[in-house]
């Protein structure tokens, strides 16, 4: 295989007369900590590694996506729009991006085209120079509001975000068409292929990545792979050998398992077969060993490598998701039932026309499962988010919905639900009213959260120390802080120390 | 096509490249108990790198694999011979010595052999073949996946066919350094299967590159007859599949196996977690995919140690490793890595990663290689092979001894005092407050007192003038 990926590399050489640089987009602080640590890294715990980010050599440095916005807000009390600010001071040479999520903010539901628009200005604003926009059905026009104010505004434009699925129907032709009808929409600066469930195959990669090349013409295209089944990180080595120009990763160990693949690996291992890639070894080993040392004072798992595991290609649920899926359950004391509601969720997810495991459907499609499995009645208890889909309140899906679910979903969803979409009428206009002289930071904030949890944020503790904490140098640190006269003695496994004795 | 059986190897290649072949002959017997009802088709007992592992501990082999037949007396045994000795001392097994070695496993329980000649060599196989059936042993002749300069699969399905001309009813395609891919599977397995006709393929392979799992399940689907697991506890990273997965995963996706019992597994796989907590021995995980491993090409036990050794060199340690065994390789002429020349290699790159001169000191069996001894070849570069010189001579294997001590000492290369005396041992498997009270009552000398509290739990040893209270 080696030698294979070395040939092709020096193959492409020959014909271009010139070596390829592959870019690496840093994800660290987006995907890493949503994959690993249930989106629980806070600002203060970002801040210390923003510059060293900064001179890494990352050609892009993802900041944020609505996932952070929600953990940010209802789990860490702190305001995102200031995490985004502070990351901005701190990150100015390279590009800091943001995430748009179709045209849905916190709650999963559709919002008004213009709450949307003021997002976009707003993560902007706040120092993003370049976004992604998302929509996991494919449907553009959920998302042609928002790109429109990020081309408005000057911002690079990621778009779109073509999401992988191994389910008849998404097949070549599927993807080439929502690719030209996304650049005849939005001339994007950079198109995006990604594969949120990690269940993309080195001869997927082979057809796609090809076939997406060959119609976006000079525009750079972006893969992210992820590595909850094992292949992540070769995936992503034959995308780059197949023409993808940018590599989505993260730094370890919030890299590996259920996140993306690591920035270390692929950067050796893009240099070895033959291509440029400009990253700094040397900056990332540091920022692992402080992330390594954030990791273990605070009890956050590491990224480990996962076992290839076929289940996953029938759940295609994506690393993120499952993190939180599994704290969820943990939380509501019936951790026990996961693989049941992992089969559940295979089912309940082709029965609903197999829509892309991208945000926000594989909390909904693991919702209904939970659902199935506690009722022990299929479709018998809907959530509002289910019956919304299936009425087509988020786009229409590429594959219709299996019939008779449709009719179950509607006869036991919320008869409050209408089964046709209303019309969402502008929003800012009445919020302006209700929150005079609020800056639209926390105007938006308080409509996406409400204003109890924003009036519980707490501004972040600045602090730019860059230290790599060890058990040793912490307790070397408190020992400094004794008396100086005190007499200290301490001995354990191979460690002594002796002051003043 | 029959359903695919499944062979544990957790007792020889499993525990070897998870555990370093710590796992004693006393710890696995709870282990081979449970296995014995497991429906696997084979349990491999003893190979020549589990040999050596209980020679340095002062464990007699022979008594390793007596006790396992002892444990498992329904299980079929399986042995791995090497038909190039890795101690260096001869440069082959002779018909005498190696028709004794396959009488003396045979009388011990071994009811088939898998045959590993690292050079493919056709004489060489074909007489172990012959002598293995002598024996009322069935022969499983190794077709080493190459992970040297590539080599078609068209050379290794001759190879193959050879094999079975020369008498195999049984190929296993072995791929010690975990390379193989799914890619490299579906063009493979078919020629071999074209090229071997009714003889059966066996598949071994490693999880080097977190590749392993789907290789497996792709063999399994490619209709291999048996396929090499460990358990759950010993199963990935340098290891191989592990069996519960790979028949969950077999099941799951529809593929014809003809699955193990899973209780017993279960119970086996708990055995040994319990012995792995009891002696620290570490959690298997899987590994991520990362391109050295097709540079340093090192079998699983070696590929874990030089993943460890090479810890020391910083993050990019291993890669730079890597680099380095692919380096030596070249320079020694593309060798097979396995036996006595993959280590070789491997020792070979670590001194040079620590700062050694390049090739200051050859190795025994690298002398050998270089003077193509064993079956080797002249592509090595100039420079080493006239460092070594030619040799006319082939060192024979002696007559072997009559005495199954002095046979396990040729075969182990060393002299007969050296081979351990037989020792019955039984391990014991301490609750955790047992282990917690015999780690205190080894240590209470050294303090004055020793006081541990927990949930429902007060401990206090002390000895102040000479007394002890508990």
């Amino acid at each position: 295989m080696l030698n294979e990926l070395r040939q092709r590399v020096s193959d492409e050489f020959q014909r271009t007369g010139k070596r390829r640089r592959v870019k690496l987009v840093d994800s660290t602080l987006r995907d890493g900590h949503q994959c690993l640590w249930a989106t629980r890294m806070r600002t203060e715990q970002m801040l210390p590694l923003a510059q060293k980010l900064d001179k890494s050599g990352f050609d892009c440095i993802e900041a944020i996506a609505l996932v952070q916005f929600d953990a940010s807000v209802r789990f860490l009390n702190q305001d995102p729009f200031e995490r985004v600010r502070l990351l901005a001071e701190r990150i100015r040479d390279t590009p800091l991006r943001g995430a748009v999520r179709s045209n849905l903010l916190g709650g999963f539901y559709p919002v008004a085209e213009d709450i949307n628009a003021l997002y976009v200005e707003r993560l902007i604003a706040n120092g993003i120079s370049e976004l992604w926009f998302l929509d996991a059905l494919h449907c553009w026009e959920n998302i042609a509001p928002s790109v429109a104010a990020g081309k408005r505004l000057g911002a690079k434009i990621t778009a779109p975000l073509l999401r992988f699925n191994s389910e008849p129907g998404y097949d070549v032709d599927f993807y080439i068409s929502k690719t030209r009808e996304a650049l005849d929409l939005f001339s994007p600066d950079i198109v995006n292929f990604g594969d949120p469930g990690g269940n993309l195959s080195v001869d997927t990669v082979r057809t796609l990545i090809p076939a997406i090349k060959g119609v976006i013409g000079d525009r750079p295209l972006e893969v992210q792979v992820h590595c909850v089944n094992a292949i992540g990180p070769l995936v992503a080595l034959e995308a780059a050998v197949c023409g993808a120009d940018r590599l989505m990763c993260s730094i370890e160990p919030l890299a590996n398992g259920n996140a993306g693949p690591s920035a270390h690996m692929l950067a050796r291992n893009l240099r070895e077969i033959g291509f440029e890639v400009d990253v700094v070894d040397e900056v990332l080993d540091e920022i692992s060993d402080y992330l390594a040392s954030v990791a273990a004072e605070n009890g956050f798992p590491v990224g480990v490598p996962a076992e290839y595991d076929p289940s996953h290609l029938l759940t295609q649920y994506a690393g993120g998701a499952m993190t939180n899926l599994q704290a969820q359950l943990q939380d509501a004391g019936i951790a026990h039932q996961l693989p049941a509601v992992l089969d559940e969720i295979a089912r309940v997810r082709v029965e609903l026309g197999s829509p892309v495991m991208s945000t926000p459907f594989p909390a909904m499609v693991a919702g209904q499962a939970v659902m199935n499995v506690l009722s022990g009645e299929r479709y018998k208890v809907v959530p509002d988010e289910i019956k919304k889909y299936v009425c087509g309140y988020f786009g229409r899906p590429p594959i219709p919905v299996n019939e008779d679910v449709k009719d179950k979903v509607i006869a036991n969803g919320s008869k409050e639900i209408a089964l046709t979409p209303p019309e969402i009428p502008p929003a800012l206009p009445a919020l302006r009213r209700r929150y005079t002289g609020l800056s639209d930071d926390q105007l938006l904030l308080r409509y996406m959260y409400g204003d109890d949890r924003v009036d519980k944020l707490v501004p972040t503790r600045v602090d730019d120390t860059f230290s790599i904490k060890n058990p040793l140098s912490v307790l070397v640190e408190g020992l400094a802080k004794l008396p100086a006269r005190r007499r200290v003695h301490i001995a354990s496994g191979g460690v002594e120390i002796l002051a003043n004795g | 096509m029959s359903a695919t059986r499944f062979v544990d190897v957790s007792f020889t290649d499993g525990q070897s490249a998870a555990w370093a072949g710590a796992l004693e002959a006393p710890m696995l017997c709870a282990a081979a108990q449970s296995l014995d009802g497991a429906r696997f088709a084979a349990i491999e007992a003893i190979s020549p790198e589990v040999m050596s592992q209980c020679l340095s501990r002062g464990e007699n082999p022979l008594q390793r694999l007596e006790d396992i037949r002892r444990w498992a007396p329904t299980a079929r045994l399986r042995a791995v011979v090497d038909l190039i000795p890795r101690h260096g001392r001869f440069d082959e097994l002779g018909t005498g010595l190696l028709r004794a070695w396959l009488r003396l496993l045979a009388e011990k329980g071994v009811s088939e052999v898998v045959l590993v000649d690292p050079w493919g060599d056709l004489g060489r196989m074909t007489r172990a073949i012959r002598l293995s059936k002598e024996q009322g042993l069935e022969p499983i002749a190794a077709l080493v996946y190459p992970t040297g300069a590539s080599q078609a699969h068209d050379e290794l399905a001759q190879l193959a066919q050879a094999f079975v001309k020369g008498g195999a009813a049984r190929i296993m395609l072995r791929d010690e350094a975990g390379l193989l891919s799914t890619g490299d599977l579906g063009a493979l397995i078919p020629t071999l299967r074209a090229a071997i006709g009714p003889a059966e393929l066996d598949l071994h392979t490693h999880c080097h590159t977190g590749l392993g799992p789907q290789v497996a399940l792709e063999a399994i689907r490619l209709g291999i007859a048996r396929l090499d697991t460990v358990l759950p506890c010993v199963a990935n990273g340098p290891s191989l599949p592990s069996s519960l997965h790979m028949s969950h995963s077999a099941a799951l996706l529809g593929l014809e196996i003809q699955g193990v019992a899973t209780q017993p597994v279960e119970e086996a796989n708990a055995a040994l977690l319990r012995v792995a907590a009891q002696e620290n021995f570490p959690e298997s995980q899987p590994w991520a995919f990362d391109l050295a491993h097709f540079m340093a090409a090192l079998p699983g036990p070696l590929a874990a140690r030089a993943m460890q050794a090479a810890k020391a060199c910083g993050r990019d340690g291993f890669h730079r490793f890597a680099k380095e065994c692919e380096s030596v390789r070249r320079e020694l002429g593309q060798p097979p890595m396995l036996g006595p020349y993959a280590e070789d290699v491997m020792k070979m790159a670590l001194s040079h990663l620590a700062g050694a001169p390049r090739f200051g000191r050859i190795y025994p069996s690298m002398r050998r290689l270089l003077q193509q001894k064993g079956g080797g070849f002249s592509q090595a570069a100039l420079h080493l092979r006239q460092r070594v010189g030619r040799s006319e001579t082939t060192r024979e294997a002696p007559p072997p001894p009559n005495d199954e001590t002095g046979l396990l000492a040729m075969m182990c290369g060393i002299a007969p005092a050296g081979v351990p005396a037989r020792q019955q041992k039984h391990y014991e498997l301490m609750s955790p407050e047992e282990a917690l009270t015999q780690g205190l009552l080894a240590r209470w000398a050294t303090y004055p007192s020793l006081t541990v509290t927990g949930p429902g739990l007060h401990i206090q040893l002390s000895h102040s003038r000479g007394a002890q209270s508990c």
